[in-house]
């Protein structure tokens, strides 16, 4: 069982390596952007690739990353029917999004069939069984499909780290699918720019130890190197006090002898806002103790801005910078 | 002693009433798959539904409307292979019920009661947190499900016949210690895993559900669970003896220990599928045998057509009400089930005298 | 039928229950089993009808050895009526009395006009006949051997093994029992705890004691005031009624001679 198990592995990590870099895009001469394939995922983890003959025109879109991306984008008017947001929709994209026919609960597969979308964005959890079922299905009625990359397309965290780059990779994918790369690339240039901004301000300084942390009651999750949320900190220069190796989830003690130079608390919405979750840290007498805590530096990132994040990925990034490197953007 | 009631061993009592129920019942079944079918979150009428059917079934119709499109897509591979999933499930856990408790003399038996659960739950979790089953692609979950579920009802039925032959107390017993471990073990892992998601998949897959149908998987379950049940038909009177114990069967020709053995390993391969397919569904397998029970009595002659087909018929409805209870949401069917389950059992447990006939003593 | 124990041991738990029994059962007779509780009656029947296998010794049925016929064709040969007949499930009389056709068919084969009909005979024979749509658990104690007779009845076997069949049972039915039984006109091997009821029905008695056999021979020779005082460590007296019974009639302690 386990030489078939690493014989898997070695599978999969031969097939990622055959793949090279991620996205391959096959794109006529210049006047016509069409037929265009990216590759995507399927339930199993494989890669599939999705050839567009021109620019969707029913869209179904599931969770913040997609919808947010498509809005920005401006493609709100392809939009057949979105659902799964985690809390509101981003601020400056609210305009947009009241345009568009949004679903409080999920549709059933029927009703998903019955819209008849001809491109489906979504997560690797939507296509499971249960709801939409694999890729495949919709492929033979000639529906493509894109999978979120950090939504587990790839496979576990564990084996393919979630990373910025496979967000920026995301809206540059439904960019190619859309035709509206120039548009895909502005957003993306963005987070690298405020990235850049950032890596030359600390050129040389001793990086800040932090910590990403979900209080879960009687235990923390961590949010370590291979999360979004460890990796965008490590990105702007950080260094992670916990999680650097793994993200088991640690206790209170652990934390106190980690005692990181700032703190991240998670808050989501609609159950715990960001005075909460640093509340959480700095009203508890245990934690007292803490540098982070003695020097004011308890902070709390939304998980929408460090979980599939998609645009917001700006937002997590500006999040941390900020909170890392106040002087910068006195 | 004090006489008690005569209905008290079934409201009907007579042959002809069990026939007669028997091709109601196969009736009721037929009608019910084609009335759920019409029901879903989109509307459509009764008429296209049919005509898909029809188109798909007979060739009969216009291929253009009814063979390719939306609304053949959504009676063809959504709504119909749930139908007919909800069908084999309920059918092969109404059966493996009336066995289970006859193999451990138990009212109370139902067909997850030897450690099936907790071995397809032992296996699910693996599957889900250390990866476990990869190499079975997208099912691996079922699949290791299905092999949690078997190697655990095997590994009962040996435990139990360690220093001395299996009999039913052994059964439960080894069927009771032996979950727990693999509980223990599949919150062990959770626990080391941490992985909320993992937990939400394990939680929802645990629930039951009749969402994954495929043709493809029915294609395997529908010829098991018919052929299960229809073996299980043929040994009546063997299943009639297990109620009255090994001593007494041995004096009326019957060496139990052989039948119980094979009875278990088939048992425990029809609720491997069931578990594969729709996870785990409780209750059916014990609520559906006790009320046939109580209306045509204990003979498994009668009981099992019965109870096959009421357990298909009970499922089927019990899914259509998981569809459209909550508007626009699906209550999963294993909570549902057991929402309507448990305070049936409770009704039954108030009623003790029956099924708990004569003196305890 | 003929049957013959030789040399039977018994070890269970440790203690030797049956130490050496050699027995022989004619045909048609009317054998009875007595002895103090503990002494291995139900034991030795037990192994007769063959829920216990004996450590050693051999059991003979029809000049072949017990342990050679398949528990099917055993079960065509010796029908059981034992004490313990308590279902945690509801079974009509009629079905009960079914089962007893178990070992005449076939397992696919189902039951036809012939075994509703034996079923019916032997309901008739234990005057049970009115009850079989009943639910057997909601009939009296003496109403329930009935039926577990009428079961074994269905079998047709040569041979009625008793263990114990009439513990618990009122006078009224323990007589009416064996008084169906004994006009049958088989082989009959029970295990009875009343003496005088052994007396009156059995041809040849087999005493017991301690996993032996202690006494055989016709109740006159074995129910004597001497062996009733060896056998059971109580006085009694024993006289012929005026119908030519054995009487037993015991002397408790606080009674003066």
């Amino acid at each position: 069982m386990k030489n078939m198990k690493t014989a898997a592995g070695m599978l999969c990590l031969a097939g990622i390596l055959s793949l090279g870099m991620g996205t391959t895009v096959f794109a006529e001469d210049g006047d016509s952007h069409y037929p265009v394939t990216i590759t995507t995922y399927n339930y199993e983890n494989e890669p599939v690739e999705m050839t567009f003959e021109k620019a969707p025109e029913k869209v179904f879109a599931y969770a913040n990353s997609n919808i947010e991306e498509l809005l920005a984008l401006g493609l709100g008017d392809k939009i057949v029917a979105a659902c799964g947001l985690d809390g509101d929709v981003r601020e400056d994209l609210k305009d947009e999004f009241d345009k568009i026919q949004y679903m409080d609960t999920k549709p059933s597969k029927e009703e998903v069939v019955a819209m008849e979308p001809d491109f489906i964005a979504a997560w690797y959890s939507s296509f499971d069984d249960d709801w939409l079922s694999d890729v495949s299905f919709w492929q033979e009625r000639d529906v493509n499909t894109y999978m979120s990359l950090n939504s587990a397309a790839k496979g576990p965290a564990s084996e393919f780290p979630r990373t910025i780059e496979d967000e920026y990779e995301d809206i540059l994918n439904l960019g190619k699918i859309f035709d509206c790369e120039d548009k895909a690339e502005e957003i993306v240039d963005q987070m690298k720019g405020e990235i850049d901004k950032v890596k030359e301000h600390v050129e040389g300084t001793d990086p800040l130890s932090v910590a990403v942390l979900e209080d879960e009651g009687d235990s923390f999750r961590v949010y370590g190197t291979e999360t979004l949320g460890g990796n965008i900190p490590e990105t702007l220069g950080a260094e992670l006090k916990l999680g650097a190796e793994n993200s088991e989830n640690v206790g209170a003690e652990d934390l106190i002898a980690a005692d990181p130079d700032v703190l991240f608390m998670i808050n989501y919405d609609g159950f715990m806002t960001a005075d909460e979750a640093i509340a959480d840290i700095t009203d508890n007498p245990a934690y007292a103790s803490l540098s982070a805590v003695k020097n004011n530096k308890v902070f709390s990132v939304n998980l929408n801005e460090v979980y599939c994040s998609g645009v917001r990925t700006y937002d997590g990034i500006m999040t941390f910078a900020k909170a890392l490197y106040p002087d910068l953007y006195e | 002693m004090k006489r008690k009631p005569d209905f008290k061993n079934g409201i009907f009592h007579g042959k002809p009433i069990y026939v007669l129920a028997v091709i109601l019942l196969t009736v009721i079944l037929v009608i019910s798959i084609l009335t759920a079918v019409t029901i879903g979150s989109v509307d459509l009428s009764v008429r296209d539904v049919y005509s898909v059917i029809l188109y798909k079934v007979f060739g009969i119709g216009d291929p253009e409307v009814y063979g390719v499109g939306a609304m053949s897509d959504i009676v063809w591979f959504i709504r119909l292979p749930r139908i007919l999933l909800a069908t084999a499930v309920g059918m092969g856990l109404a059966v493996a019920g009336v066995v289970m408790q006859a193999i451990v003399k138990n009212p109370i038996a139902d067909p997850y009661i030897l450690g099936i659960s907790s071995g397809a739950s032992l296996g699910a979790t693996v599957a889900i947190f250390l990866g476990v089953g990869a190499v079975f692609g997208s099912n691996s979950i079922g699949i290791c499900a299905f092999i949690g579920a078997f190697l655990i009802s095997v590994l009962v039925q040996i435990t139990a016949n360690i220093g001395g032959r299996a009999n039913s107390v052994r059964l439960l017993l080894a069927g009771t210690a032996l979950g727990s471990v693999c509980s223990a073990f599949s919150n062990f892992v959770v626990y080391i895993a941490g992985d909320r998601d993992g937990i939400q998949t394990v939680t929802f897959w645990l629930m039951g559900s009749l969402a994954g149908a495929k043709w493809e998987n029915l294609a395997v379950i529908i010829p098991c669970v018919f052929i299960a049940t229809l073996f299980f038909c043929t040994q009546s009177r063997i299943l009639n003896m297990m109620l009255l114990g090994d001593e007494v069967s041995i004096t009326l020709g019957t060496d139990l220990h052989r039948y119980r053995q094979v009875y278990l390993v088939v048992t425990a391969l029809l609720i491997g599928f069931v578990v594969y397919s729709a996870g785990i569904i409780g209750f059916v397998g014990l609520i559906i045998p006790h009320v046939v029970r109580m209306f045509f009595g204990t003979d498994h002659k009668k009981m099992l057509p019965l109870s096959a087909l009421s357990g298909s018929i009970f499922l089927i409805w019990a899914d259509v009400a998981s569809r459209i209870i909550i508007p626009k949401s699906e209550v999963p069917i294993g909570i549902l089930v057991s929402m309507i389950g448990a305070p049936c059992f409770i009704y039954l447990l108030v009623r003790r005298s029956y099924g708990f006939g004569g003196e305890k003593s | 039928m003929k049957l013959t124990a030789s040399d039977i041991h018994v070890e269970l738990g440790g203690n030797e229950i049956l130490k050496g029994i050699d027995a022989a059962i004619k045909e048609k007779e009317f054998v009875g089993i007595i002895g103090p509780n503990g002494s291995g009656k139900s034991t030795l029947l037990k192994c007769i009808y063959r829920v216990l296998k004996p450590d050693t010794g051999v059991i003979m049925l029809d000049g072949k050895p017990l342990n050679e016929y398949k528990v099917k064709d055993s079960a065509k040969a010796l029908a059981v009526v034992s004490q313990h007949n308590y279902y945690n499930f509801e079974f009509s009389v009629q079905e009960i009395v079914m089962m007893g056709r178990a070992p005449h068919k076939k397992t696919m084969e189902r039951d036809n006009a012939e075994d509703y009909k034996i079923v019916e005979e032997c309901l008739e024979k234990v005057g049970m006949l009115p009850y079989r749509h009943r639910v057997f658990s909601s009939l009296s104690g003496g109403e329930q051997q009935r039926i577990i007779l009428a079961r074994a009845l269905a079998q047709k076997t040569d041979c009625l093994i008793l263990d114990e069949p009439t513990n618990h049972l009122d006078i009224k039915y323990q007589l009416q029992l064996l008084d169906i039984v004994k006009s049958l006109g088989v082989t009959v091997i029970g295990a009875l705890h009343d003496l005088n009821i052994a007396a009156a029905y059995c041809d040849r008695i087999y005493a017991m004691k301690n996993g032996r056999l202690v006494a055989c021979g016709t109740p006159e020779e074995v129910i004597t005031e001497d062996f009733i005082h060896m056998l059971y460590e109580v006085d009694a007296t024993v006289k012929k009624d005026e119908y030519g019974m054995l009487n037993v009639t015991y002397h408790p302690l606080h009674v003066k001679k």
